[in-house]
């Protein structure tokens, strides 16, 4: 990528300040990319996004650095009821007690230093712009999103291919990482939607009283709308329609439309029960984030074709906590129960040593309590793994911070001196690897997946 | 048979009235039925006095800045009043009437020719007023050189291109009903086909819609208390429902005309759906009547022409904003992103201390500016701003809209907007044209985007959901029933087209994956295109109630020929999509159709029983029922075909 471009996907109009150090083209040429088989399939990975939208602060998984935060910090800490810590120094109450159990058990590794020299250099620390590169794990404008080049590239080396089904699924609407880049994805690629009660809105009824020829009638069930018979008609109505319809996201929506309608009556319906709710072998905390997990899971078990999964935390509410930030520590709490509640469901089912899970968001956050009780953006966050154990090796809390005290209001973590950290970039690294990209620092820039996890 | 004699009185009546129709004569014919059933002429005297010349009886202002003047008229009764050769309105019982006289448009001496033309056709001489418009004090306001009230631009001065009437008009049939749909879902607008067709016809169809928007015709106090009326829209206080977002969803389906009024709305809707406006109701610390504050606050200034610096200083400083942005960093920050598309964080800590003494105080989320402002100026904004010395947080919002970044910033968010397919480099340049132009006004950005050539003829993007459903609401003579604009909040939710509900606004204008595109397709098949409004449904209520009512399919809107049941389908199939994708049916598309409704029967193609539009009954109230009825069970299924093309749901390049 050069200049231009960077400033282009910078903003608009552009801003020369946020360019960064280097220039490199990150657009995927497969024939670059070395890709193991072997990798691929021994570790049958299937993969949760979370991603934490709005920048979660990293407070909850490292309070470390309390004492000298609170020296510098515009209003104290004092504000929150409890900022007691773990033996880690997680913090007790906003999910700190359930990071301790999954570090204890082996089941996530905690990385305390995702920071960005790259983004300090540029003076970056905007929503827009660090959601797009860490969706897409690179600086290049035209990239692709970390999830569209997984498909671009499985699809390449003959992983995936259209009788594959629903390989990549999105409980978030759209997002950045499905964006195509260089290389258009096939239909089938594209992500499908569902959501966390297993709504039906793939279904078309017809009446039959139109749609059927006399014949169908007497021949066959065409009787009412709640018939499971298509008459002929729509099924020409739909191929006669679809060959107007230009290439694009309608076509394939349309495409996917009837099959994700019989996934759903068919293999996701069952897993209700009579209240509609989610039927699974654990106790989830009551919230939708919860209910968000577990259709994921549930997913993710009845399918093994679907690769990837991506939710924000909807439900919880957002991570831009600029003020009254106590509302933080029960989400967090909220979340991190859920989280432990998911690898106990993984555990349930066998299959927390091939579904991994991934938290993580545009960046974390400033540390000065500002005037508002709350927290400006910043840049270092926590990165969760969890679960995956069969080609991740957990190391519990990696990575160790200091304060920098920039002046007004600008309380900064950033790595301690020697301590192992890494770029964001890094993290779509990590997923590359996982499905069997032996290079993936080719698309991330020159930034590989975290030391030793992989 | 007619006797000798009724054949003579006809023969004289015929010759009669070939005279009188031919001649110079002015005569009336009263015809009063005689004997035999036939008629009788009688010639009347014609009237051939003129009327009076019209008189004031208030006196005329000589100047004005208003956009109009109203003049009270005095004259003969029931005579036409003409203004300049166009009839305004009729004089009453009582010999007057209150006409209005357009002074829109440039300074200058604005000659009016007022006549009255009685019913014979008789014209008065003139009453000849001259009225100089000069510029309102008012858009002399400033403060510290912001200035409050700005003209829009005429649009010649526009520097991206414009599509003219002789280029429009000048592009094939098919092509002109497409674009001429483009620009009005774009409102949010639509007519029935007939109708688009006659306004296309005339010849000057992109001016007369672009005029449209600069006069105002709505009765606004009749669509103010119909939107609110209990029996039409369904009214809750409950802030669950959301109303204040129904309300404004219900006045574009409700205001009949595309006028000043409509536009108005129509700019501050555009402007909530952006990261620029939106008042954020899915935030805790938003309250519902923030989306009312934000938008009406925008109609208001528009209408009274507030210029885009002045309406964004006001609403950067309102509690509104700050519900959204609520801390001194954050408002600051996303205040230089927003607007001025400034993403260095090191102007971050400058803002929040030209902010350091507005907070959001937690008691009822309310705004609370201390008197503690920062006396410190900064240098770093100052100079970023380039105007005057930026040391409290008043002169931030200001300095802030004052600056040349601003008109860049906020052009950029409305270009990629509303052409989010196109490539950077293309958004740039289309906004570098715009900005060259010196907009000043919101109106000067969103028209010379709307009535471009690049817009109408060369863009791609997927129309909104609320750019479908109200252009088909007024396309197919749609009805609707208490809940439907509940419904239809609700349902933009879930395809994640919320309206004014995000706190970044719509970062994609249309989501299309799979799950967002479900819920669109659903809503405009099942609640809209197959979904026609039972006519002898009274309760408002009942699902039965609301759909597109039997007229949009009535005879009169294609050529029904009993004598060929396979050309009037093919006619019928042709106007049903014209009048909602703006194109004919394909020979292939025809076929489909004729296979499944047309069947041989006595040697003859005929329509199946159950599409039977010609079907014959006894009783003639049973027949019409069901040739009603039938034409509907077409039009459904013809319809649900429509939902499934793309062209439903999307706005195409047109060459």
């Amino acid at each position: 990528m050069n200049r231009r471009d960077f400033i282009k996907l910078s903003f608009a109009t552009g801003s020369a300040v946020l360019m960064p150090s280097f220039s490199y083209s990150a657009n995927l040429n497969l024939n670059d990319i070395t890709f193991s088989t072997t990798t691929y399939q021994d570790n049958a990975a299937q993969t949760i996004i979370v991603f934490m939208y709005g920048g979660a602060s990293q407070l909850s998984g490292n309070i470390s650095n309390l004492d000298t935060i609170n020296q510098y910090s515009q209003n104290n800490y004092a504000y929150f009821s409890d900022t007691e810590a773990t033996t880690n120094n997680c913090w007790k109450s906003a999910g700190g007690d359930h990071m301790e159990d999954l570090i204890a058990a082996g089941d996530m590794t905690l990385y305390r230093c995702c920071y960005s020299q790259e983004r300090e250099d540029a003076n970056n620390k905007s929503h827009g712009l660090c959601t797009n590169q860490n969706q897409r794990g690179t600086y290049d404008v035209d990239g692709g999103g970390i999830v569209a080049n997984i498909a671009t590239i499985l699809q390449a080396k003959g992983m995936i291919n259209k009788n594959t089904l629903m390989p990549f699924v999105t409980m978030e609407g759209e997002s950045i990482f499905y964006t195509e880049g260089n290389i258009a994805l096939a239909s089938y690629l594209k992500p499908v939607g569902v959501d966390e009660h297993f709504n039906n809105p793939y279904s078309r009824s017809v009446n039959p009283w139109l749609f059927c020829t006399d014949e169908e009638r007497q021949n066959n069930n065409c009787t009412d709308s709640n018939s499971d018979y298509i008459p002929k008609l729509t099924t020409d109505m739909d191929i006669l329609s679809q060959s107007y319809n230009q290439n694009g996201e309608i076509k394939s929506a349309f495409t996917k439309r009837g099959e994700l309608s019989s996934f759903i009556e068919d293999n996701l319906k069952s897993k209700l029960d009579a209240q509609g709710n989610i039927i699974t072998p654990v106790e989830y905390p009551i919230n939708n984030f919860s209910n968000k997990l577990k259709a994921a899971i549930t997913l993710l078990e009845v399918n093994p074709d679907t690769k990837i999964v991506t939710l924000g935390t909807g439900g919880l509410g957002g991570w831009d906590d600029h003020n009254d930030a106590r509302r933080y520590v029960s989400r967090m709490e909220d979340l991190f129960g859920s989280l432990k509640a998911a690898v106990a469901h993984l555990k349930a089912i066998n299959k927390d040593n091939k579904i991994n899970i991934m938290v993580f968001g545009e960046f974390g956050r400033n540390v000065n309590l500002n005037g508002a009780n709350g927290w400006d953006h910043g840049n270092l966050q926590n990165l969760y793994v969890l679960g995956g154990t069969d080609y991740f090796t957990h190391r519990g809390i990696v990575g160790e911070t200091v304060v920098d005290n920039a002046g007004y209001n600008r309380i900064w973590l950033k790595p301690k001196s020697g301590t192992y950290w890494f770029e964001p970039l890094s993290i779509a690294s990590t997923l590359y690897s996982i499905y069997g990209i032996e290079n993936p620092n080719i698309l991330t820039g020159g930034n590989y997946p975290p030391v030793n996890i992989v | 048979m007619h006797t000798k004699s009724t054949l003579i009185i006809k023969i004289i009546y015929t010759m009669l009235f070939l005279i009188l129709s031919t001649g110079n004569l002015s005569a009336k014919i009263v015809l009063i039925p005689a004997f035999d059933g036939l008629i009788i002429p009688i010639v009347v005297t014609p009237d051939t006095i003129a009327p009076t010349k019209p008189r004031l009886f208030t006196s005329s202002p000589t100047t004005t800045f208003a956009e109009s003047v109203s003049l009270n008229i005095r004259g003969e009764a029931g005579s036409k009043v003409l203004v300049n050769g166009r009839v305004v309105g009729t004089i009453d019982g009582s010999g007057k009437i209150t006409i209005t006289l357009n002074t829109s448009g440039a300074n200058g001496v604005k000659n009016f020719s007022i006549r009255l033309r009685d019913s014979s056709g008789n014209t008065s001489n003139a009453l000849n007023i001259s009225i100089k418009k000069i510029p309102d004090p008012k858009f002399d306001t400033e403060y510290r050189g912001l200035t409050f009230y700005q003209q829009n631009m005429e649009s010649s001065d526009y520097k991206l291109n414009q599509l003219t009437n002789a280029e429009f008009n000048a592009l094939n049939s098919e092509v002109k009903l497409q674009v001429a749909n483009k620009l009005l879902t774009s409102l949010f607008f639509g007519y029935p086909l007939q109708e688009l067709k006659e306004k296309i016809g005339n010849g000057d169809f992109l001016s007369s819609v672009r005029n449209k928007l600069e006069v105002e015709t709505t009765d606004k106090g009749w669509v103010e208390d119909y939107i609110l009326d209990d029996t039409v829209f369904r009214q809750t206080n409950n802030q669950y429902y959301i109303p204040q977002a129904t309300t404004i969803l219900t006045r574009f389906y409700a205001m009949k005309d595309l006028d000043k009024y409509f536009f108005n709305n129509w700019v501050a809707y555009i402007l909530t759906q952006t990261i620029m406006f939106s008042p954020a109701y899915e935030l805790s610390s938003t309250h519902t009547p923030d989306i009312s504050g934000v938008y009406n606050q925008l109609v208001v200034m528009l209408e009274n022409n507030g210029g885009m610096r002045f309406s964004t200083y006001v609403h950067m400083m309102s509690e509104d904003n700050w519900r959204r942005f609520r801390s001194p960093e954050d408002n600051g920050r996303e205040m230089l992103e927003i607007y001025l598309l400034d993403g260095n964080d090191k102007h971050v800590p400058f803002a929040g201390k030209a902010l350091k003494n507005w907070k959001l105080n937690k008691d009822g989320d309310t705004l609370e500016v201390g008197l503690n402002q920062n006396t410190i100026p900064l240098d770093t904004l100052t100079n970023f701003f380039g105007g005057n010395a930026v040391v409290t947080g008043e002169d931030f919002y200001r300095e802030l809209v004052k600056s040349n970044r601003f008109t860049k910033g906020v052009t950029r968010r409305l270009v990629n907007f509303f052409f989010p397919e196109k490539s950077n480099s293309k958004q740039q340049a289309i906004t570098n044209s715009i900005v060259s132009s010196n907009p000043e006004t919101w109106q000067d950005i969103l028209t010379q985007i709307l009535f471009s050539e690049e817009y109408l003829l060369h863009n791609n993007r997927a129309k909104s959901a609320e750019e479908t459903f109200f252009s088909l609401a007024k396309k197919m003579e749609f009805r609707n029933r208490r809940f439907t604009f509940y419904t239809f909040k609700s349902e933009l939710e879930k395809m994640h087209q919320a309206s004014m509900k995000y706190k970044l606004g719509k970062i994609k204008r249309v989501p299309l994956d799979t799950l967002s595109f479900a819920y669109y397709h659903k809503f405009i098949r099942e609640r809209i295109l197959i979904k026609p409004a039972n006519i002898k449904q009274t309760n408002p209520n009942n699902y039965d109630y609301f759909g597109w009512m039997p007229s949009f399919i009535s005879n009169d809107k294609f050529t029904p020929n009993s004598n060929n049941h396979t050309a009037t389908l093919r006619s019928f199939v042709d106007y049903l999509f014209e009048a909602t994708i703006a194109r004919k049916a394909t020979n292939s598309e025809h076929n489909l159709f004729k296979n499944h409704m047309i069947e041989e029967r006595g040697g003859k193609q005929v329509f199946r029983s159950v599409f039977n539009m010609f079907i014959i009954r006894d009783d003639p109230e049973d027949q019409a029922t069901r040739r009603e009825r039938y034409r509907s069970y077409i039009a459904r299924v013809v319809l649900d075909y429509i939902s499934r093309l793309d062209l439903t749901y999307t706005q195409r390049e047109v060459n």
